[in-house]
């Protein structure tokens, strides 16, 4: 994981001598992302600037990296896990290398096939090439989101980076707040698409690539998430196999690094099958896992974390959160995540990738993306529900599974059965929407823009979620069954704009941490969409064929475990004296002229009567209060005065 | 105050941005979107600590709840 950026022209830069200074700057504002080292490109079209996190090739593997046999440059950030098997390929037609990294198969690719090259790569990633002969610059991230990459293009510049803060650096480009990214989150919790919270600033979407030469601006989809070739009718055993051999191999392709690799832990299934594939491929190697834990006994995992190292023997560092610890660092949350969250979640994120960096450690692998393929998340059970609900509205078999839903949420006990009915059924109007999945979300957010003063409610009546969504969704989305599309949806929504982001890449790069997801290695994607629905969720057990799978090398308790999502103390942990007397008073609040203050002030007297128990709604609108007040401030002051950063040692490359 | 009053004076606790003259009495709770599942479940708490009783669990019924006027009628026979 690094950091990168550029300023791109086709017909040439048209500030050249300041660009030059301004591209180190950008690129010495990343080092978080890349403390090791940096290096810049200048030619006459480009420059372009990395940040180096070193994990492959210490020795030689300094980006930018420029090949003069072919004329081309590159910056990239991320991992291409099956790069040996492709340098071999290449050497076999006769390329030579000059170093072991990654980056040089990458450039020698692009030589041999074009931009075609990426449908043979294995990773996670996000990349620039710039074809000086053909005058051009490629712009290309991974299948799925894991590595973040923005850019703007103004007055035929292209300004790219990995930050949207780098890009601000540019003093061309304005920080103006985004109005259809907000009105988007509030519905489906994150941003969609393209879209940013800064105004003309978007990004590169998960399995997509952009061109851009004097032919101007092309995009191209190379890969998206299908159901479309259906589902395989194997045995369970059949499955097993497939599933325990990918896996196995997705795990040893992320364990290659020139540093070592560790492993979170977070106590539920998935981590727990990572961490013993890890240790199965080595059990000799010192191997270390990183866990969060919770000083509120409802959010902590402890017991199950213990459980996973005495059965592995591997040692476990923990970073104990307070409601506390989550309101001292929410400001840098959501300076590093650049947009509002809903959640706190990704606070203990941050503090675990402190805790990874203060050990001297550059990687871990996790178990994100499980819950998205093997259908984990509580949403699948919950359109299993409303589905059958919406064909027999009394359907007691049905009604009676709503409980088990979300049972850490109050109203979502059995004496409450009959209104939790009534309020599905409420929402079974609209069966035939492609968002059916995803309606009550949408219903439950929309609660936040009462909040909003009416003239910014007005700006964004403007924006209907309907319409961003629905005219994306591939040609046999209306084929695949509830489940495929729920799946498609949320890994559309939150996988891409909130887990592997604002959760995920921001919390851990704040501190050099590069994240590897084994379950999202795209032959693991695609496997399980070959697999019948019934085996993923079946009646009412999520990952069914997944745990069936690793039952026998994991802890009973861990595999019968019943889901528990990853959660952490929310509103009140911005009840604090610094966040309300910075943000959330009415002086700042009238100033910034997008939430109402006597509503606010009447949420926040409401929360402070009663810390324990809050309800989902009231979180979720008083985190995004919250956090949109800081972007907001940020907006205006942090995110656009850069100090000068420190002059560290850049290495320069001038193309000719 | 009357048991209406209270009543909606409860809601606004609950729904902090809808004003007490803007509650209506004859539309349903859950389904005029003035309260959420959680909502109602504060209501009930509301209610038992501001009438005094505890509600049983089979008297959470949609009738009892449907809308103001019904639950009025609830706490009228309870407190009777």
């Amino acid at each position: 994981m690094c950091g990168i950026a550029g300023i791109y022209n086709p017909y040439g830069l048209t500030d050249a001598l300041r660009d030059k200074e301004l591209l180190k700057q950008m690129t010495l504002s990343m080092d978080h992302r890349g403390p090791d080292e940096k290096g810049v490109l200048y030619s006459d079209t480009g420059y372009i600037g990395h940040a180096r996190l070193s994990i492959i090739d210490i020795e030689t593997g300094q980006q930018p990296m420029y090949s003069k046999d072919y004329n081309l440059g590159i910056t990239f950030n991320g991992e291409i896990f099956n790069y040996p098997e492709l340098r071999k390929g290449l050497k076999e037609k006769n390329y030579n290398f000059h170093t072991t990294s990654d980056t040089e198969v990458l450039l020698c690719l692009y030589r041999e096939y074009g931009i075609d090259m990426i449908d043979r790569l294995n990773g996670q990633f996000a990349f620039a090439i710039i074809d000086f002969s053909r005058n051009k610059i490629f712009l290309a991230r991974d299948r799925v989101g894991i590595r973040p990459l923005f850019y703007t293009i103004i007055n035929g510049t292209l300004i790219f980076s990995s930050c949207i803060k780098t890009i601000l650096m540019h003093p061309k480009v304005d920080a103006a707040f985004g109005y259809k990214a907000y009105h988007q989150s509030v519905h489906i919790w994150t941003t969609y698409g393209d879209e940013t919270f800064f105004k003309d600033i978007n990004s590169i979407k998960p399995g997509e690539f952009l061109e851009y030469s004097k032919d101007g601006v092309s995009k191209k989809i190379y890969w998206d998430l299908s159901f479309d070739d259906g589902t395989q009718d194997l045995t369970c055993d059949d499955w097993k196999e497939k599933i325990s051999e990918s896996l196995n191999q997705a795990v040893q392709l992320r364990r290659r690094a020139d540093v070592p690799v560790n492993a979170y832990l977070s106590g539920g299934l998935d981590s727990a099958i990572t961490l013993k594939l890890i240790q199965g491929h080595h059990p000799e190697r010192k191997l270390e896992s990183y866990s969060v834990g919770f000083t509120d006994k409802v959010f902590d995992e402890t017991y199950y974390q213990q459980l996973m190292n005495s059965d592995t023997g591997i040692k476990n560092t923990a970073v104990m959160i307070s409601p506390k610890d989550i309101g001292d660092i929410f400001k840098q949350v959501v300076w590093h995540a650049e947009q509002p969250v809903f959640r706190t979640a990704p606070a203990p994120l941050y503090h675990l990738s402190g805790k990874v960096n203060d050990k001297g450690y550059k990687v871990v692998m996790t178990g994100e993306g499980a819950d998205e393929v093997a259908w984990g998340y509580n949403i699948f059970k919950e359109t299993q529900i409303r589905y059958h609900m919406a064909k027999d509205p009394d359907n007691q078999e049905w009604i009676s599974r709503i409980p088990s839903l979300y049972p850490y949420q109050e109203q979502f006990n059995k004496r409450h059965l009959h209104m939790l009915a009534g309020f599905y059924k409420q929402s079974l109007t609209n069966t035939d929407s492609p968002l059916f999945s995803h309606s009550v979300r949408i219903s439950n957010g929309k609660r936040v823009l009462n909040f909003v003063n009416p003239d910014i409610r007005e700006e964004l009546a403007r924006f209907d979620i309907e319409e961003d969504i629905i005219p994306t969704l591939p040609g046999g989305f209306c084929n695949w069954s509830p489940l495929q599309k729920t799946q498609y949806l949320e890994m559309k929504t939150l996988l891409t704009g909130y887990l592997l982001s604002s959760q995920g890449d921001r919390m851990s790069m704040a501190h050099s941490v590069e994240g590897r997801y084994p379950f999202l290695d795209h032959n693991i994607v695609e496997l399980f969409a070959k697999i019948p629905d019934r085996l993923k969720l079946n009646g009412m057990k999520e990952k069914f064929i997944l745990k069936e799978t690793f039952r026998d090398i994991l802890p009973e308790e861990i595999t019968d475990r019943s889901k528990h999502p990853y959660r952490a103390p929310e509103a009140i942990s911005l009840l604090t004296e610094n966040i309300l007397e910075a943000y959330l008073n009415e002086s700042e609040i009238t100033k910034q002229n997008f939430f109402n203050w006597k509503f606010v002030n009447r949420l926040i007297d409401k929360l402070q009567k009663n810390r324990t128990n809050v309800s989902f709604n009231d979180n979720f609108t008083f985190i995004n209060i919250a956090s949109t007040t800081m972007f907001i401030s940020f907006l205006n002051n942090e995110f656009i005065h850069h100090p000068k950063y420190p002059d560290r040692y850049v290495h320069e490359t001038e193309v000719n | 105050m009357d048991i209406m009053d209270k009543l909606k004076q409860g809601v606004c606790a609950i729904n902090v941005v809808i004003e007490k003259s803007d509650i209506p009495t004859d539309e349903g709770l859950l389904a005029s979107g003035i309260l959420d599942s959680f909502g109602l479940i504060e209501l009930i708490g509301f209610i038992e600590s501001e009438f005094n009783f505890e509600m049983e669990d089979d008297e959470f019924t949609g009738d009892n709840f449907k809308d103001l006027t019904a639950v009025k009628a609830y706490v009228e026979r309870k407190i009777a």
